[in-house]
C-alpha cells in the first residue's frame, strides 16, 4: 500500500530518518518515509558503530549530556526495535576505550575527560597505562601510552541496526518508498506538498533526515542546514577468532569476527573513495595498538561521508515560517538513535520541544 | 572423514615429485601443481568449515570464489589455487575460525 | 619504481598481446599478474604441460597461443607473477601485493593502464552448489589440463554454454566417463538463435568447430538430458546425488562429482573499484564497462581489453589488447593517428569477424534460469551463506539494489567481494521489485581487488618514502 496522505513525512532512510520514522510509528502517526537510490551517499553504510559517550561534548554541556542519555536509553531501545523487527541490532554496553600510542596525547585525553566529567553527570572514565589497558585488552602492544576507559561506551552492529529499523517500520505499518527523491516542496494552508521522482506526497508534517542533502532541502522549508562532508575511511578484516572484548574508536572487532578499522578524517567534498596513502597510515597505527592484527587479511576498504555542521553538533529545529517542518541531522547517527526515536518523535508528534534539545537549533549559524 | 571423490591422475611427463603434508599426512605431488590440485588428487574436496558450520571445498580453480582457503605453512586462509606447492609445504584444513597470534 | 608508460594487468591473451605492441611501438611497459605462469586460463600452463597426451587431449584451441608465449617469454619486458594490484589510486599508481623474491613491490605509477583480467563462470547458484564435490567445469578443466586430473567417473555436468560440451570432449579424449550432462538450455532457445544465423556465417571456422564437437559427441554416446529442471544438489560434506525433474517426473543420479558450468562473464571489480561506468549487456545478461571502439573506458588512460570488458573469446582478445595498445602508442606519442589507424584497421575488422558468431553462441547457449532466480534455499552469497530466500527478503523491505541489499544481509561482504553472488543478487532485487536489472544496478566493488594483509598495506609504501598522508 502506496500510503501519500501520511500524517508525517520523514526524507531520508538512514538510521536517523528510519530512528525518527520508528517513533513516530509507536506515537501511532502514519509515516512515509522518503529514500534515495542505492548507489546515493550513506552514511548509514559506512559508519563505525559505536555507541559512544566518552569524547563527545567536551566543551559542549549540551551535547555530552544529549549523547549520554542516548547511551542510556539504548539497550531498552534495542530491546523494543529487536521486538518490533525480529533482529537483534547487536548493542552491547560494556565500557569501551580509547587508545593512545604517545604519553602527550593520553594526557591531552586525561584532561578532556576531567573537563566532560565535570559537566556530564552519570559519566564515569579511568585513565590507563599499557598495563592497564592491556587487563582489558590482552591484544594490545606493550609499547602504547595507554588510554582511557569509559564504562558508558558501547557498540552496535550498525547494519543489523540499520536493517532491524528498516523491519520494524515495515512491521509497524510504515510506507517506504526506495528511488524517491525529493525534488521540492511547497506550503500551503498549513499543508506541505513534495514533488519526488516517485509520487506527490501531501503532509502535515515533514522531518527532514536527509544527512548530507539536508543542506539542499532545509531552505525549501525556511530552515538553514550547512551541512558539509567529511570522509571517514576504514577497513574491514576476513572474520577472526574473537580477541577484542571492548570496542575502541579506532578498532573494533563485530559480534561475526571481522574487525573495523578506522578513524580517519578529511573535509574531501563528495567523494567517498579511499587513498592508498591514509590506508597505509591507518594499518600502520592499527599494528602499533594491535601488533596482533599484522597478518589479519583485508578483505574491503570504503569512504563514508559523515554529516558534519560548521560546530561538529546536531541540528534539530521547527521551522517558524513553515510549522510542521523539521530538520534533524548529526554524524552520530548510531549513539543518537535512541534519542530520536524516544525525544525527537514526541516532539513532532506535538508534545513540546525536549529540553534536551534545545540549544541545537539552526540560529547559532545565523551570521 | 574418509575422501571419497576420485580424480583419476593421467600418465604426465617432467616436473619432479616433492611431498608435503595435508593434517600431517605426507603425499607426493607434481611440482607444477598448486595446492588445490594437491587437495583434490588426495581426495580433500572438502577444505574447510564456514562459521555457520557448512563444509566447503575447491570451486572455481582460478581464484575467482575464495572457498578452497586453507593453512599453508603456518599462514592461514591462502587461497589452495593460487599457490604452487613446495617441497615440505605443510598444509592445514581449517575447521575453525583463525585465531590472530 | 620508475614509473612506466603502461601497466598491464593481468597475462592472458589481451594483456600479453597488449604488452607486446606497445613494447614493439616503443612504450616501457610492466605485465603484472597473479598466475605464476603467462597465459591466462586459456593458456594455463602451456609451456610447461604436464599431460603425456596434451595435444590429443586439450586439443588445438590451446596450443594455438604458444606463438603469443613465446614471444613474450623473449620480448624483455618486465613481468611481476604471483602477484596481484590491491588498489590504482586517483593518480595511476598501482600498489602491489604478492610472493616476489625481492620482498615487497614497491608502488608503481603508470600513464595508461590496461585491464586484462579476464572472464570468470558464472555462478549457477543451484541448492546444494556449495556442497564439496560440486565444482566448475572451469575448475575440471584447470585441474585436467595444469595436473592431468581427469573427473571421477560417476560425474555429472550440469548447465548451459560451449564449454560445457567442450569438456566432455576433453573428458573422452582422456579416456574418461560422463554419468550425464543435463543441458539446462530450451528447445525454444535454438529457434531464436536461428535469426543470428546469417550474421555468424561470417565467422565459418568458430560455427564448424562446434558441429564437429557436437558429433564427436554423438559418437561418444553422451548421455545427454535435456529439459530439467527443480535440480539440486545432495549431501552434507561430499555430494552424493544430483536430483532434477523432467517431464513431471523426478530423477536422482548416485554421483561423488558435480560440475556447473552457466557461460562466462567479464570480471568487473577492478573497473568498477575505479569508478568507471558500465552497462547492463542484455544480450551477454552480464554488466560490462563502457568502451570506446579503441576500448578505453570512462576513466582516461584506462583500458580494458579482452574478456574482461565483454565475453568475446582468446583470438578476439588478443586482437583487443593490439587495438587498445595502438591508441595508448599514439596518446603516448609514440605512432602518429594515421599509423594507428592504417595498424588498426585490419585487427579491428579480424575482430568484428570473430564477434559475428557471438549474438547466435549467447542466444544458443543462456544461462540457467536458476542464476536469475535460484530457489530461496539456494545459498547466494557462498562467502556469508546468505540465501536467495534472504535476498529476495531484503528487496521486499525495499532495498533498491545490491548495494543496500549487501548491508542488509551481508551478501557481497565476503573475500569474493561479490564476484560470487552480485549479479545473481541483483537480478533478485529485479525480480522482487519488478525493476529491470539495469535499473536496479551494479555492486560497487571496494579495494582491496584481492584481499591483502594489514601488514601488506601498512609496508606498501616504504616507511622511509615519509611523506605518509600527502598524495603524490
Amino acid at each position: 500500500m502506496r500510503e501519500r496522505h501520511p500524517d508525517v513525512v520523514v526524507v531520508g532512510g538512514g538510521l536517523v530518518g528510519l530512528a525518527i520514522a520508528h517513533g513516530l510509528l509507536r506515537q501511532k502517526l502514519r509515516v512515509t518515509v522518503c529514500d534515495e537510490g542505492d548507489r546515493d551517499f550513506r552514511a548509514s553504510r559506512g559508519n563505525f558503530g559505536l555507541v559512544w559517550v566518552q569524547g563527545k561534548g567536551v566543551n559542549s554541556p549540551p551535547y555530552a549530556r544529549l549523547t549520554s542519555h542516548s547511551a542510556r536509553l539504548w539497550p531498552d531501545y534495542a530491546r523494543q526495535l529487536q521486538r518490533d523487527s525480529g533482529i537483534d541490532p547487536g548493542h552491547t554496553r560494556r565500557g569501551g576505550l580509547s587508545l593512545c600510542l604517545e604519553i602527550d596525547e593520553l594526557a591531552e585525553k586525561s584532561a578532556a575527560m576531567a573537563a566532560l566529567k565535570a559537566h556530564t553527570p552519570g559519566f564515569d572514565y579511568e585513565v590507563l597505562d599499557a598495563a592497564g589497558v592491556r587487563r582489558f585488552l590482552p591484544g594490545a602492544s606493550p609499547d602504547i601510552a595507554g588510554g582511557i576507559y569509559s564504562p558508558q561506551d558501547g557498540h552496535v552492529n550498525p547494519l543489523q541496526t540499520l536493517h532491524a529499523l528498516l523491519a520494524a517500520f515495515e512491521a509497524l505499518g510504515g510506507t517506504y518508498l526506495p528511488r524517491c527523491r525529493v525534488d521540492d516542496v511547497s506550503h500551503r494552508a498549513g499543508a506541505f506538498s513534495l514533488t519526488t521522482s516517485g509520487p506527490t506526497l501531501q503532509t502535515a508534517r515533514i522531518v527532514l533526515a536527509a544527512g548530507l542533502g539536508n543542506a539542499r532541502l532545509a531552505p525549501l522549508v525556511g530552515l538553514y542546514a550547512p551541512v558539509l562532508p567529511v570522509r571517514g575511511q576504514v577497513m574491514i578484516t576476513e572474520r577472526v577468532a574473537p580477541f577484542l572484548p571492548y570496542p575502541t574508536t579506532s578498532v573494533r572487532q563485530t559480534t561475526e569476527g571481522t574487525v573495523q578499522i578506522g578513524d580517519s578524517q578529511e573535509r574531501v567534498g563528495l567523494d567517498d573513495g579511499t587513498l592508498p596513502e591514509v590506508l597505509v597510515n591507518m594499518a600502520r597505527r592499527a599494528i602499533a595498538l594491535f601488533p596482533l592484527l599484522r597478518s589479519a587479511q583485508v578483505v574491503r576498504t570504503w569512504g563514508a561521508l559523515r554529516i558534519m555542521t560548521p560546530d561538529g553538533l546536531p541540528l534539530y529545529e521547527e521551522s517558524r515560517s513553515h510549522p510542521g517542518a523539521f530538520v534533524a541531522t548529526c554524524h552520530s547517527g548510531v549513539t543518537l538513535a535512541a534519542a530520536h526515536s524516544e525525544l525527537i518523535a514526541p516532539w513532532i508528534a506535538g508534545n513540546d520541544a525536549p529540553t534536551l534539545l534545545e540549544t541545537f537549533d539552526g540560529a547559532r549559524f545565523a551570521l | 572423514m574418509a575422501p571419497v571423490s576420485h580424480f583419476e591422475r593421467l600418465p604426465c611427463v617432467g616436473g619432479e615429485v616433492v611431498t608435503i603434508t595435508i593434517d600431517g599426512e605426507a603425499h607426493e605431488v607434481d611440482s607444477r601443481w598448486t595446492v588445490a590440485a594437491a587437495l583434490i588428487a588426495h581426495g580433500h574436496t572438502r577444505c574447510r568449515c564456514t562459521p555457520e558450520g557448512q563444509s566447503r571445498g575447491p570451486f572455481c580453480m582460478s581464484g575467482v570464489c575464495f572457498e578452497c582457503r586453507v593453512d599453508i605453512d603456518g599462514t592461514p586462509n591462502r587461497q589452495a589455487c593460487m599457490t604452487p606447492v613446495a617441497a615440505g609445504m605443510r598444509v592445514v584444513l581449517r575447521q575453525d575460525l583463525r585465531a590472530l597470534a | 619504481m620508475k614509473p612506466v608508460d603502461l601497466l598491464v594487468i593481468g597475462a592472458g591473451p589481451a594483456g600479453l598481446a597488449a604488452a607486446l605492441t606497445a613494447a614493439d611501438c616503443g612504450l616501457s611497459v610492466v605485465v603484472v599478474d597473479e598466475n605464476p605462469q603467462p597465459g591466462g586460463q586459456i593458456y594455463r600452463q602451456l609451456s610447461d604441460n604436464p599431460l603425456r597426451d596434451c595435444e590429443a587431449i586439450l586439443g588445438a584451441d590451446y596450443f594455438a597461443g604458444a606463438p603469443l608465449l613465446q614471444r613474450f617469454a623473449t620480448s624483455g619486458i618486465d613481468y611481476l607473477p604471483r602477484t596481484s594490484v590491491w588498489q590504482i589510486a586517483g593518480d595511476n599508481t598501482a600498489y602491489f601485493s604478492g610472493t616476489s623474491s625481492n620482498g615487497p613491490t614497491a608502488p608503481l605509477k603508470a600513464r595508461f593502464i590496461v585491464l586484462a583480467t579476464g572472464a570468470q563462470e558464472r555462478p549457477l547458484p543451484l541448492a546444494g552448489w556449495t556442497t564439496p564435490g560440486a565444482m566448475t567445469v572451469g575448475a575440471a578443466q584447470i585441474l585436467l589440463k595444469t595436473a592431468g586430473l581427469l573427473p571421477p567417473r560417476d560425474v555429472v555436468l550440469v548447465g548451459s554454454g560451449p564449454l560445457l560440451y567442450h569438456f566432455a570432449e576433453q573428458v573422452f579424449q582422456a579416456g574418461g566417463t560422463i554419468q550425464a550432462l543435463i543441458d539446462t538450455t530450451r528447445a525454444i532457445d535454438k529457434f531464436k538463435a536461428l535469426r543470428h544465423g546469417p550474421n555468424a556465417l561470417r565467422s565459418p571456422r568458430l560455427l564448424w568447430r562446434g558441429v564437429k564437437l557436437l558429433a564427436a559427441l554423438r559418437r561418444q554416446r553422451l548421455n545427454r538430458i535435456v529439459g530439467a529442471s527443480d535440480i539440486a544438489i545432495v549431501g552434507e560434506s561430499q555430494v552424493s546425488a544430483i536430483e532434477f525433474r523432467v517431464g513431471g517426473k523426478t530423477h536422482r543420479l548416485s554421483t561423488s562429482s558435480v560440475l556447473l558450468h552457466a557461460g562466462l562473464i567479464p570480471q568487473t571489480n577492478f573497473s568498477s573499484a575505479l569508478g568507471c561506468e558500465h552497462y547492463w549487456n542484455s544480450q551477454q545478461f552480464s554488466w560490462q564497462v563502457k568502451c570506446n571502439d579503441w576500448f578505453e573506458s570512462t576513466r582516461a588512460g584506462l583500458f580494458v581489453a579482452g574478456d574482461g570488458g565483454r565475453i568475446m573469446g582468446a583470438e578476439a582478445a588478443e586482437l583487443s589488447g593490439r587495438i587498445a595498445a595502438l591508441e595508448i602508442a599514439c596518446q603516448g606519442e609514440k605512432i602518429s593517428a594515421a599509423e594507428r589507424d592504417a595498424q588498426a584497421r585490419p585487427l579491428r575488422q579480424a575482430w568484428q569477424r570473430l564477434l559475428a558468431a557471438r549474438p547466435l553462441l549467447d542466444t544458443l547457449y543462456p544461462p540457467p534460469a536458476e542464476c536469475f532466480s535460484p530457489k530461496d534455499e539456494a545459498i547466494v552469497c557462498r562467502c556469508e551463506s546468505v540465501t536467495a530466500s534472504q535476498i529476495r527478503s531484503a528487496a521486499r523491505l525495499g532495498a533498491p539494489g545490491p548495494n543496500q541489499v549487501k548491508a542488509l544481509t551481508r551478501a557481497g561482504m565476503g573475500a569474493c567481494q561479490g564476484r560470487m553472488c552480485a549479479c545473481v543478487t541483483a537480478a533478485l532485487v529485479a525480480e522482487t521489485s519488478g525493476q529491470p536489472i539495469d535499473q536496479v544496478g551494479m555492486l560497487r566493488s571496494r579495494y582491496p581487488v584481492k584481499p591483502v594483509t594489514l601488514e601488506e598495506i601498512a609496508g606498501s609504501v616504504p616507511a622511509a618514502c615519509g611523506a605518509i598522508g600527502h598524495p603524490r
